[in-house]
């Protein structure tokens, strides 16, 4: 198991390096100097060249790209931004509590919706709940998330007056994006469950243990979800990777300024050091999330955990 | 169960429904009015970049450097400059040396008291020896500055300049220098706040990503803020500054220009139509493409715009056509239609057939393709250029828009790969600031870097502009400017649409007693309780 866990460990370099090979081709082929997106059009050839040596902009991209990656690896240093002058971790390390806060508790709210009314739904099949349940996740996964983020500012907190419309700071200030993540992502894992439910429920297996007359919630909670589950694990490791950088739309309708409005506007800016520094420091953290998911995956399911333990066949 | 289905679907709609229907909530917006306020919670709709006030001209910094910063004067819509930190001042005969006698009493907001040193000190650091660049455009004049005595400043300019004290009440922002080289040294400058400035607000505390609070500095020369503390909020997203305001979280918002009928209707606000000294035009590359380098041709463009229409599709109405490439209203060097057309100044009020007939006249008389036009995709530029393309399909010109993020179109404008390129500047303090567009740059200035968008040849432009920016007397100059706009209205280099005003709305028991062109200060501001 823990060689397993070395290996995807020291895989992550390769992502790493892969991630930044790529951000930092595609900055360089994109029009824009970044000198003088940084000191402005009127900027001297004087002051331009003065930025572009103290930036090293001058260099060749393979040297600049190596230099990169000599002090991510040597000193975790992700650069510092053009734009602030600030070092690209320490914004990243002020924004990624916002972004994780929002992430999770949007898949735990999504999670707890999804499964449950997916499992509701597989087991009552062609019941009015499942039909109500499938048409309000067909509509649900359909809306667009601006568009149920305006929606839902304007019912709690312009009608209602019950929860802020923008902002950082409470707890209360994280329900609206947590909504409106969460509910087009419960859509999704309550479509995944039910269909994943319904596979594991019409297994031999499961025959076998009506027949042997054991009550129905052990088998629907014990045999068919217990197997249903695996797929669904993976479903929701994979979305809160994608909320991680995805969820640019929310942050910025509620104004909670978090990683992925980061790397849009620094893409805009064309602030390489920045963009380069968001995008690696998301793709670590989405590979630790799916290493995470696998160890889970593995301590779920025996068959899995058995491939990795000592012994057992890789 | 079916029955029990339908009556849950049936109270959630009505639930829904009621809520999102029903009439507008009087309490909302007016949650301030009950209760005595000694803060404002207002946005800037972009991350602060810095709080250095020498390394930005970016708006939004801006906008907070006025309520944390000061110059030697302050710049008034009339173009009066009022005394600040500087009490007055005198110029020499040959009108390149400019005597500053500095306020006493002033202390910075580390609490020492501000010198002629600290003044001198601040404009020759951020102007000319310092690697700050972002502002040296608006004041390439400076030369230099020194504190001949404990309280005078003297200022030399290289050339005589009639708006160059205008523009060190604009950009030459004046700090402790002691505080602001520990600063440096430190490596915290413009990444934390140092008390250094004079401005009627410092900062409390500082996130750029999220939230910057301000509160009123104690000992402000002028008599402490009447507002306490200020709570900025970053906030992008039109639609949320819109609903944070209509629910009482914001309290002074610039309005999304969609929103701005419904807010301007709605009796819980007051708003404000703030004029701007801000020109919308496509700039026209006469020198990649035959049918533009024709006069004919720009000057039929310029006919078969319909500006009227094009202020209500590019900027719901908020705006007014732009006839001058300076508004007349508030850029000293604009004209009316009246003033132009007295002066026999071509106005191209819309008129189709005019265009038609010119282009004939070009040679073209079956229409002509004039290639791309480079907009920032998302701006209000693009809805611009999409009517534009509308009024030339109508006069028989053929044009493509090109879309590009802000990047790549200011390197493709500086390069001058383009045919057409919707752009806007805000021409402050007066007309001089269209000089880098018009002007000629010589072969060594290209070498030095100097560029103009335009990219321009007409000798008799440079020369006339450079003698109205020198001329003082105000006469002489007026009638300068008038044959600058001659001759950039008959050429059509660049063709102006509108011009923006800032639409401001502020809760109902929030005094702003004076909303500035282009800019707001707190320190104006106070609650009705």
């Amino acid at each position: 198991m823990y060689k397993y866990i070395l290996k995807r460990l020291l895989s992550m370099i390769f992502i790493v390096i892969g991630v930044a090979f790529v951000v930092f081709t595609i900055m360089e082929i994109t029009p824009g100097d970044p000198a003088i997106m940084m000191l402005g059009d009127n900027a001297s050839a004087e002051d331009i060249s003065a930025f572009n040596e103290k930036f090293g902009l001058g260099k060749p991209f393979v040297v600049r790209f190596g230099n990169y990656i000599l002090k991510l690896f040597t000193k975790f240093d992700f650069g510092t931004s053009w734009l602030t002058s600030r070092p690209v971790l320490s914004t990243l390390l002020d924004r990624i509590p916002i972004t994780l806060n929002i992430a999770v508790s949007s898949i735990a709210f999504a999670s707890l919706i999804g499964v449950s009314l997916g499992v509701l739904s597989a087991v009552k099949q062609y019941s009015p709940l499942d039909y109500v349940a499938r048409v309000t996740a067909m509509i649900m996964a359909a809306i667009p998330v601006f568009w149920l983020g305006m929606m839902l500012a304007i019912l709690f907190s312009l009608k209602l007056h019950l929860l802020p419309a923008s902002g950082i700071g409470s707890w209360k200030h994280y329900i609206l994006p947590m909504l409106t993540l969460g509910i087009p992502y419960s859509a999704r894992i309550l479509r995944s469950t039910r269909s994943y439910m319904l596979e594991a429920i019409r297994q031999d297996y499961i025959r076998t243990a009506k027949a042997k007359g054991i009550p129905e919630k052990r088998i629907i909670w014990r045999h068919a979800f217990a197997n249903a589950c695996l797929p669904v694990i993976n479903t929701i490791g994979v979305y809160v990777g994608s909320l991680l950088g995805g969820a640019v739309v929310t942050e910025t309708v509620f104004g909670c300024n978090g990683l992925g409005s980061f790397i849009i506007n620094s893409v805009k800016r064309k602030d390489i050091p920045a963009v380069t520094g968001g995008t690696v420091f998301l793709a670590i953290i989405f590979s630790l999330i799916l290493l995470l998911v696998d160890l889970l995956h593995a301590s779920i399911d025996p068959r899995i955990k058995a491939r990795y333990s000592k012994g057992g066949k890789k | 169960m079916k029955k029990k289905a339908l009556i849950v679907m049936l109270i959630a709609v009505f639930f829904i429904a009621s809520a999102f229907c029903g009439g507008s909530n009087e309490s909302s917006g007016t949650k301030a009015s009950t209760e005595k306020r000694d803060s404002i919670n207002l946005t800037l709709n972009q991350v602060v970049e810095t709080l250095n006030p020498f390394d930005s001209a970016n708006i939004v910094d801006m906008q907070l450097f006025w309520q944390l910063y000061e110059t030697p004067f302050f710049l008034s819509d009339s173009g009066e400059l009022i005394p600040r930190l500087a009490e007055s001042y005198t110029v020499s005969e040959d009108g390149l040396t400019y005597t500053l006698k500095i306020k006493e009493g002033v202390k910075f907001h580390n609490g020492a008291t501000m010198t002629a040193e600290d003044m001198a000190w601040s404009l020759q650091y951020s102007l000319k020896d310092g690697p700050f660049t972002k502002k040296r455009n608006n004041l390439g004049d400076f030369e230099s500055a020194v504190a001949i005595d404990e309280n005078t400043v003297q200022i030399k300019s290289k050339n005589k300049s009639a708006a160059f004290m205008s523009n060190i009440a604009l950009y030459g922002y004046i700090v402790c220098k002691d505080e602001f080289l520990k600063a440096r040294e430190s490596g915290k400058l413009g990444i934390e706040w140092v008390p250094y400035g004079t401005g009627p607000y410092m900062v409390s505390s500082y996130n750029p990503d999220s939230m910057i609070v301000l509160k009123a500095f104690d000992d402000y020369y002028r008599g402490k803020a009447r507002i306490e503390t200020v709570n900025y909020q970053i906030l992008s997203d039109n639609n949320t500054i819109s609903v944070a305001f209509e629910a009482g979280d914001l309290d002074f918002i610039v309005v999304p220009t969609a929103k701005w009928s419904s807010i301007s209707s709605d009796s819980r606000f007051n708003t404000y139509l703030a004029p701007t000294q801000h020109t919308s035009f496509f700039h026209v590359n006469i020198n990649n493409n035959d049918a533009l380098s024709n006069k004919l041709v720009r000057q039929a463009i310029s006919y078969g715009i319909d500006r009227e229409a094009m202020t209500i599709i590019a900027y719901d109405g908020i705006a007014s056509p732009a006839y001058c490439m300076f508004n007349p209203n508030t850029v000293y060097g604009g004209f009316t239609l009246e003033e132009m057309k007295a002066a026999g100044i071509t106005t191209y009020e819309y008129n189709p057939e005019k265009a038609k007939a010119l282009l004939a006249e070009a040679g073209y008389p079956n229409g002509v393709d004039i290639g791309t036009i480079t907009c920032i995709n998302g701006s209000y530029w693009e809805k611009m250029s999409t009517a534009f393309q509308d009024n030339m399909a109508d006069i028989g010109i053929k044009v493509r828009i090109e879309l590009a993020d802000s990047a790549s179109c200011r390197s493709l404008r500086k390069e001058h790969k383009y045919n057409l390129a919707t752009t806007g500047t805000n021409y402050s303090p007066d007309a001089s600031y269209g000089y880098q567009y018009f002007r000629v740059v010589t072969d060594e200035e290209r070498a030095n870097g100097v560029y103009s968008e335009l990219d321009l040849s007409n000798q008799e432009l440079n020369d006339l502009y450079i003698e109205a920016m020198g001329e003082t007397d105000g006469t002489k100059r007026r009638s300068l400017w008038l044959d600058i706009n001659r001759i950039i209205q008959d050429e059509m280099y660049s063709i102006p649409t509108f011009y923006k005003a800032i639409p401001y709305a502020y809760q109902k028991n929030l005094v702003c007693e004076e909303i500035n062109t282009n800019y707001y200060y707190i320190y104006n501001f106070y609650w009705d309780n």
